[in-house]
């Protein structure tokens, strides 16, 4: 796939970008994004995550060129790109809605832009077929594009973006409007688009298991500022706050204190038990602080660390799921592979028990 | 995907089909067939009274088909009653109108809907503000201005009074097609390199066709009958519209009234050819048309 690869893919740099809207109820001023700074180096697949209204689109609409920051400077492969119009930088979008022109067929929905850039005709010929195969559209030019399935538009809709050959690409939450098992195969296949051509993608989505699927890096976002950003696995093990921790995946909080500083972490006292956690941070004795634990890092048996009570416990296939009650805390159990091990039923008590390293103090 | 769609489809017919008898249902089909017979009623009898005699117009067979099929009654209308230079005039008149007020709505639409601008609202304002003046009011303004510069007796006297007149409804159908058009198509065409005038005619006037058969038909059915401006502003022969020229040849053939009918079905023709065959756009034209009341 090496010879896919047709040009240097750029670098992003956001320079403390912000974007003042006004509120149209209140009239008032507000930061949509605030004091974002991030870079995204050359190649990469960084995700742009966080719930509804937070901000997401509006960065990336500012990379686009379609709103301009209210402070702070935007650079594409070290220019800064803050007063180029769209259409002058070196960047291509997957829409939400795909923005498809109904009136063209394939062919010339994907030959549009290098048509506008004055390509010559062979060389378009040669180009679009090329990007066509590599969405696996081939043979299917002539169709209009409301004769193509959702899965369909959407890889035309990739093409389009790709056959411009962008530093950049931009996606707006481009797999929206599909469902959910093709929502799962398109992610896998724009990945590996984007890895065979080894060109630099800005993806937007609210939802954290396609952002963890196909991210090198994933920024969480939170009203219009930059929560946490790292690799999902980091993101995943490492929260730095209970609200990146609730957000990705399922998670489970113990509230404590720290009782003592113990060799490379700390001893956490709960209200049902003593327990020692790993942590980077000294923290200070006494101070409240919370344990998060994902649910498959818990095992249930008859004895452990902490006692239980079995609130809930149901057979889900691949995993026992149960809900057990941790002094007045509940907490969530996936214990996978449930065929040879004990099943404990709902009313029966239990202890609970987790690797130290799996568990990470807030 | 198509495959799976389909299906979906067939199994929603019998739902469709155990629609149950009630009587109420068909009260409201009986309703509807007379309703129709009364509508219809007056076509029928314009036909037929445009195939008679003088004798059978008045006489016993007021209802029924012409015992005589008088086919000269149309010659007569053509030759002797100039209907052929009227149904002309007509044609140039509607169809210029047309023409302007689809170019003016659209690219108005297009500059106050999808370009920022100071005061594209209150320029969205200034045009429904159209949809108020009553016809009545314009025509001794409109009289005077037209005779200043010259040009009472000319199809300008019309086209413009027209086209100005259907430009505010034309604009509202307009706003409501090119809302329907989404806005990343814009931003796609921008990307691509499109300019302002690029991404209006590449992509938004093709993508408003149905909006251009709506506002065409609205324009159609407001300029085709008009007799007002048509009467005050056009005296001379040449430039007489049907309207008009169908109400002279009543002074003219006060004892023959087989030949009005026969310019009278010809001048309904159009209208008629247009509801038959274009009756969904009317229907989405009196839809928007609704909101002038
Ligand atoms: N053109 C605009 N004018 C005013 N407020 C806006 C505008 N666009 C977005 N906003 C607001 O800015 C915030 C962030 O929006 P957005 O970036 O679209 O969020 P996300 O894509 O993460 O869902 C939201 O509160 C939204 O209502
Ligand atoms: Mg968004």
């Amino acid at each position: 796939m090496a010879d896919m690869k047709v040009k240097q893919p750029k670098g992003v740099k956001l320079d403390h970008i912000s974007k003042i809207y006004k509120d149209p109820k209140t009239g008032k001023d507000f930061y949509a994004v605030h004091d974002v700074a991030l870079d995204i180096a050359p190649g990469s697949f960084v995700t742009l995550l966080g719930p509804s209204g937070c901000g997401k689109t509006t960065t990336l609409r500012m990379i686009a060129g379609f709103e301009s920051p209210d402070e702070g400077e935007i650079y594409l492969g070290g220019e800064p790109i803050n007063a180029l119009t769209p259409n002058k930088r070196d960047t291509a979008m997957v829409f939400q809605s795909y923005a498809l022109f109904p009136h063209y067929n394939v062919f010339d929905n994907v030959a549009y832009g290098l048509k506008l850039r004055k390509v010559p005709k062979n060389e378009i010929r040669d180009r679009v077929e090329k990007i066509l195969g590599l969405v696996e559209l081939s043979g299917m030019e002539q169709r209009m594009t409301n004769q193509l399935s959702g899965g369909q538009q959407q890889r035309v809709a990739l093409a389009r973006a790709l056959v411009v050959e962008p530093g950049v690409l931009l996606f707006d939450e481009p797999l929206s409007n599909l469902d959910a098992k093709l929502r799962v195969q398109m992610r896998t296949e724009i990945r590996r688009i984007q890895q065979a051509l080894g060109i630099t993608a800005v993806y937007v989505t609210h939802d954290q298991s396609e952002a963890m699927a196909i991210s090198d890096q994933i920024i969480l976002m939170k009203q219009g500022v930059i929560a946490q950003m790292g690799s999902p696995m980091e993101i995943y093990y490492k929260p730095n706050s209970e609200f990146v921790a609730d957000f990705i995946g399922e998670c489970n909080f113990l509230h404590g204190k720290v009782s003592e500083n113990a060799e490379k972490g700390a001893i956490v006292s709960l209200p049902a038990g003593k327990v020692a956690v790993r942590t980077e941070k000294k923290r200070n004795p006494g101070e409240a602080c919370e344990i998060v634990l994902r649910p498959e890092a818990i095992t249930i048996g008859d004895e452990g660390m902490l006692p239980c009570r079995v609130e809930l416990s149901c057979f889900m296939g691949s995993y026992q799921n149960y809900h057990v009650r941790v002094g007045e805390e509940l907490v969530k159990i996936t214990d996978n592979c449930p065929l040879n091990k004990k099943i404990f039923q709902t009313g029966e008590q239990a202890y609970i028990s987790f690797d130290p390293e799996c568990a990470h103090l807030l | 995907m198509s495959a799976s769609k389909a299906k979906v489809n067939q199994a929603d017919i019998p739902v469709a089909q155990q629609h149950k008898f009630k009587w109420t249902d068909v009260l409201v089909q009986v309703g509807l067939v007379l309703w129709a017979i009364i509508c219809l009623f007056p076509v029928y009898w314009m036909f037929t009274f445009s195939l008679k005699s003088n004798e059978e117009i008045f006489g016993a067979n007021v209802m029924g088909l012409p015992q005589n099929w008088l086919w000269q009654n149309y010659t007569r209308a053509l030759n002797v009653g100039h209907m052929g230079q009227y149904f002309l005039n007509s044609l140039i008149v509607t169809v210029v109108s047309i023409i302007f007020v689809l170019l003016a709505a659209i690219m108005a639409t297009y500059a106050m809907t999808r370009l920022q601008w100071k005061g594209r609202k209150r320029m969205n304002s200034f045009f429904m503000l159209g949809l108020t003046i009553p016809i009545h009011a314009a025509i001794v303004p409109l009289y005077t201005t037209l005779s200043r510069v010259g040009m009472l007796n000319t199809y300008w006297a019309l086209i413009i009074p027209y086209s100005a007149f259907s430009l505010s409804m034309g604009i509202l159908i307009s706003i409501g097609f090119m809302g329907d058009i989404p806005y990343d198509l814009d931003e796609a065409a921008f990307l691509d390199g499109c300019g302002v005038w690029g991404i209006f005619l590449r992509v938004i006037a093709p993508l408003m066709l149905p909006a251009v058969s709506t506002v065409g038909i609205y324009t159609f059915l407001q300029c085709w009958n008009e007799l007002m401006f048509a009467t005050v502003f056009i005296s001379k022969e040449a430039y007489k519209t049907l309207p008009v020229g169908i109400q002279g040849l009543s002074g003219q053939y006060t004892t023959e009234w087989g030949p009005i009918g026969a310019a009278l079905a010809m001048a309904t023709l159009p209208t008629l050819l247009v509801y038959i065959f274009l009756s969904k756009q009317i229907q989405e034209s009196f839809i928007a048309g609704a909101v002038k009341g």
